[in-house]
């Protein structure tokens, strides 16, 4: 888990020492072990290094192949390493470090681009093939890594895990994307292919970028399949799972130094905390607010497991004493992340250097409501398909944040991926429309309530309907690559990485997926995660049928308090919005007030 | 006396013919010379009776064109011969034949083996065939993958013990499927130039099987011809999802780049593979994959699924390169293009040489020898 940068021209001349320096400095805090950088006619490569595999100086970055030709610069961890080392040992290979960025680096020299099937990990890297002049920039399958691109001109490519690094270099206009400002605003987060920033765009998550004389070819390295696949039944498909499950979180304990585990009390963390096998220390966030502490559930199955258990009480206060480190460890906003940041600090205040987390459970075994009120919402949609543009007139004369949302949505093709966009996000798109003109701004869609068009990984859904045979397999893509890929991933990597913390995640892994997914959705998605439940019956003992937190935090108690006021958090005000707009939702105020920040900030942006 | 049960040898052409015409020859060429060889095939006529005979071999062709009466006769002429004289072993080479096998060995008491294949064997319903599967006395599944299948299906829910299952990988014609310089004929024929750049698919093109994945590689061209814009993909095969995969590669524009070519015949298709820069077919669902042992045995590197059967003619990569059918194609097939991957998969004298060491019809008749050394009868005749 590192941090990593360049820049690819077809300039003869190396990059501009201050140029390096400001990306150096813009990610110093992802890498405290070790910094280098390479160069060579006009590709720079730059890297910072929080070393977790080989320790040693071996492991230094960027690092060049033992024939010479590819020189790797790797944020990430190949969790099989060791495997594909012994492949390539038995071919005759000699290593010189235990690092994986070593293996990454020889396997890609014997089988190139068919290289990056054989990784089991989450990783952004750029390998620059000294022969050919050639980059070839690529992203894990869900993007748990990040990687920002920025097209200058000549065929200029500049990248780094943040885009705030690409800001640092000044080579990139601080430019707001209207696009993305709506998008946001509809979302509560960015999307795959776009930030708020002009000119800056991410790498999709499961793409490669191949950059060659300053031509640039973008593709897909993988995509979800959830088509039957040796299908099993019963005790058979319990046993299966749990080796699946097993075999992922032993896959993710990989590491030279001591390995955390975020333990919220919910059937997720517990269940990972119950199949490592090995004594882990765990860590987790109390409440004083009733409903929202699951402390005292998480000390008792740390008990249980013989982990080496650290909790703290956060109260109103502490929070408003955290929210300004918060707010500068932003990369990319999004209406979530405080509480990854939250927990993230107590990890690094304990020492530790990497995290296991139980995220990602939810959308591999069904747990979120999405799976059983929208093919509800769905099938209605579809009864009411003449009636509806009537429904929608009659919900869109609300002011409920809710009902503009629906009304938006009923204005849609009836699809499971409309009504997850109604059920889902912050403001509908005729708010998004109605806030934008607010502040002067132009709405960047012809009308105010089409939905944004899916062009990321989420697109596959409509694409490639034969991958996803039923309506639960598509919500359960769709909560993968939206809501999970474009907020609870970016958020997990910012605020782990800044605390100079590497977060592990054994039930967001391709493999996994490539294991359970092909099982009968009726099975692996029944309701309160029962699979899940099956295969792992000794967290399901300690966390029974408890309802869903996950480190929620109680933002809605605190931002009703009386005397709440946002500069008492360290945060700006509120921007202005139309008098009928609905913002009591806490979310909407706190995306509004993230936003506004982050804009001011970095894009010096006033919401006015 | 080794009886041999068959479907078919010479009345279509298609697997289980070449299989079965491969098992007589490795049958006498592995057998005892004083054991003669009974062939029982069901369908073929007396027409179809081959010009030569081995005269060790009593062939029994059973077709009839009277629906019916093929099953009655080949029924009656096996209990016939069996009453005639008793044979040591009864082979059949298609599962589909096991309720029949089985009770001519009860009546015989002597050992029964049926070979296994693919998709012959994935969905055994209850009924007579998977009854009498479990109680034969060996199962030859052609591969790792199909011999997972038949385990699965075949665990008895009382604990019986079931047939013994041993792998007997298929072999291949390793005279005809052999390296040489890219055919003239075949050049002028599909447009090429001496080093243009080819994909090459063979299969069947059915609507039940596309599981083969021929749609992932017409999807991968537009990436592949961003780099090399020479390229061309050659689709051989018939079926009835041709006309959709026709739709798609116009729909794609890649007229000029992709052509469904039809049936290959068995004379041109060695040719077909030393045209090939490299072969790919990312099934999913193989039994085996005779075509693999074809391409590789013709020293064209080859792209195949991880998830079956392709694994074991492509001996787990060693052959060639496996890869997982359901992710995007285009990043190993431009590997593959640029020379990538195991320095053996791009040697075509060296493939050709390994392939046929241990693909090969006397590596098939090793392991049919192997085999037939635990019968009794036969060792006892020889």
């Amino acid at each position: 888990m590192c941090g990593i940068a360049g820049l690819l021209s077809l300039s003869t001349q190396p990059s501009a020492p201050d140029l390096v320096a400001a990306l150096d400095q813009a990610l110093a805090h992802r890498g405290p072990d070790d910094a280098g950088v390479w160069s060579e006619r006009g590709t720079t490569l730059v890297h910072r290094r929080l070393a977790i595999q080989d320790l040693s100086p071996a492991g230094h970055q960027p690092m060049p192949s033992a024939c010479g030709r590819y020189v790797l610069v790797f944020n990430g961890e190949i969790y099989n390493q060791r495997e594909l080392r012994r492949q390539l040992e038995r071919l005759g290979h000699r290593f010189h470090s235990s690092s994986d960025t070593e293996v990454l680096l020889e396997l890609y020299a014997r089988y190139g681009l068919s290289a990056l099937q054989r990784l089991r990990g989450m990783y952004a890297f750029c390998l620059w093939d000294r022969q050919e002049r050639r980059a070839l920039l690529a992203r894990d399958p869900y993007g748990i890594k990040p990687l920002y691109l920025h097209h200058g001109n000549g065929g200029e490519l500049l990248f780094a895990s943040e885009l705030r690094a690409l800001l640092a270099t000044g080579r990139v206009p601080r430019r707001l994307d209207g696009q993305g400002l709506a998008d946001f605003l509809n979302q509560g987060s960015l999307p795959h292919h776009r930030t708020l920033v002009e000119g800056i765009t991410p790498l999709p998550p499961g793409h490669l970028g191949l950059w060659q004389e300053g031509r640039w070819q973008l593709q897909r390295h993988w995509q979800p399949s959830y088509a039957p696949d040796g299908v099993l039944e019963g005790p058979d498909l319990v046993s299966h799972t749990r080796a699946a499950l097993g075999a992922s979180v032993r896959a993710h304990l990989l590491s030279d130094v001591p390995v955390g585990l975020f333990l919220s009390g919910g059937l997720d963390s517990s269940a990972v905390l119950a199949l490592a096998e090995q004594p882990l220390t765990t860590v987790s966030i109390g409440f004083a607010e009733a409903g929202f502490d699951e402390s005292g559930r998480a000390a008792a199955l740390a008990r249980q497991f013989g982990a080496t258990h650290h909790s703290v009480q956060l109260r109103v206060a502490d929070a408003a004493a955290t929210i300004p480190g918060f707010l500068q460890a932003i990369d990319q906003p999004s209406v979530d992340g405080f509480n990854t940041y939250g927990v993230s600090k107590l990890a690094a205040g304990l020492g530790l250097k990497v995290v296991l987390s139980g995220l990602g459970g939810d959308e591999l075994f069904g747990g979120y409501p999405s799976f059983q009120r929208l093919p509800r919402a769905w099938r209605l949609h579809r009864r009411l398909a003449p009636l509806a543009p009537l429904a929608a007139a009659a919900l869109g004369r609300s002011h409920r944040g809710g009902a503009q949302r629906l009304a938006d949505g009923l204005r849609q093709p009836a699809s499971i991926e409309n009504s997850y966009r109604s059920l889902r996000g912050i403001f509908s798109p005729s708010e998004v429309g109605r806030l934008l003109r607010h502040w002067g701004l132009e709405p960047p869609l012809t009308h105010g309530h089409e939905p944004p068009q899916p062009c990321g990984p989420e697109s596959w859904v409509v694409k490639d309907p034969s991958r996803f045979p039923t309506a639960a397999d598509q919500i359960a893509w769709l909560e993968s690559s939206l809501y999970m890929g474009q907020q609870l991933l970016i958020d997990s990597d910012g605020m782990a990485m800044a605390h100079a913390l590497e977060l592990r995640l054994p039930l967001v892994d391709a493999e996994l997926l490539r294991a359970l997914a092909g099982q009968p959705a009726a099975q692996r998605l029944a309701a309160h995660k029962r699979l899940l439940r099956q295969a792992v019956p000794e967290a399901e003992a300690l966390v029974g049928r408890a309802p869903k937190q996950g480190f929620a935090f109680p933002f809605q108690c605190w931002f009703d308090a009386d005397g709440f006021h946002p500069s008492a958090w360290g945060l700006p005000p509120l921007p202005p919005t139309p008098a009928d707009l609905d913002v009591r939702a806490w979310a909407r105020r706190w995306g509004l007030l993230v936003l506004s920040d982050w804009l001011k900030r970095h894009l010096g942006v006033e919401l006015a | 006396m080794v009886d041999l049960i068959v479907p078919e040898l010479h009345a279509h052409e298609g697997g289980v013919q070449i299989y079965s015409r491969t098992m007589i020859r490795g049958l006498l060429q592995v057998l005892p010379p004083s054991v003669h060889l009974r062939v029982f095939v069901r369908n073929d006529r007396p027409r179809h009776r081959p010009a030569r005979l081995d005269p060790r071999v009593e062939l029994h062709l059973l077709g009839s064109p009277l629906p019916g009466v093929p099953f009655l006769r080949f029924t009656a002429a096996l209990l016939a011969a069996a009453g005639r004289q008793r044979p040591a072993l009864v082979i059949s080479t298609h599962p589909n034949l096991a309720p029949l096998q089985w009770l001519l060995g009860r009546l015989a008491g002597c050992p029964t083996w049926a070979s296994a294949h693919g998709i012959d064997v994935w969905n055994l319903r209850p009924g007579p065939r998977r009854w009498a599967l479990r109680r034969l006395t060996r199962l030859l599944p052609v591969s790792r993958y199909t011999k997972h299948q038949l385990q699965r299906q075949l665990k008895s829910p009382l604990g019986r013990r079931g047939p013994e299952l041993v792998v007997l990988p298929n072999t291949y014609d390793d005279r005809s499927f052999c390296p040489g310089p890219r055919p003239a004929h075949l050049l002028e024929r599909y447009g090429l130039d001496p080093d243009q750049p080819l994909i090459f698919c063979l299969t069947r093109l059915s609507s039940l099987d596309r599981y083969k994945h021929v749609d992932g590689l017409i999807t991968a061209m537009p990436e592949l011809l961003r780099s090399r814009p020479d390229l061309r993909l050659l689709i051989g095969g018939e079926g009835d999802d041709r006309a959709r995969l026709q739709a798609l590669v116009q729909e794609r524009g890649l007229g000029a780049a992709v052509q469904l070519i039809g049936n290959i015949g068995a004379d041109d298709l060695p040719d077909h593979y030393r045209l090939a820069s490299l072969f790919a077919l990312p099934s999913e669902k193989e039994g085996f994959g005779i075509v693999f042992l074809e391409a590789v045995g013709s020293g064209t590197p080859v792209l195949a699924g991880n998830r079956d059967g392709s694994v074991d003619p492509l001996a787990d990569g060693a052959f060639g390169c496996l890869v997982d059918p359901r992710l995007p194609l285009a990043p190993p097939l431009q590997a593959l293009l640029e020379g990538y991957g195991e320095p053996l998969w791009h040697q075509r004298e060296a493939l050709a040489a390994a392939v046929a060491e241990r693909f090969g019809f006397r590596a098939f008749c090793g392991r049919l020898r192997r085999l037939l050394a635990d019968v009794p009868a036969l060792v006892g005749e020889t």
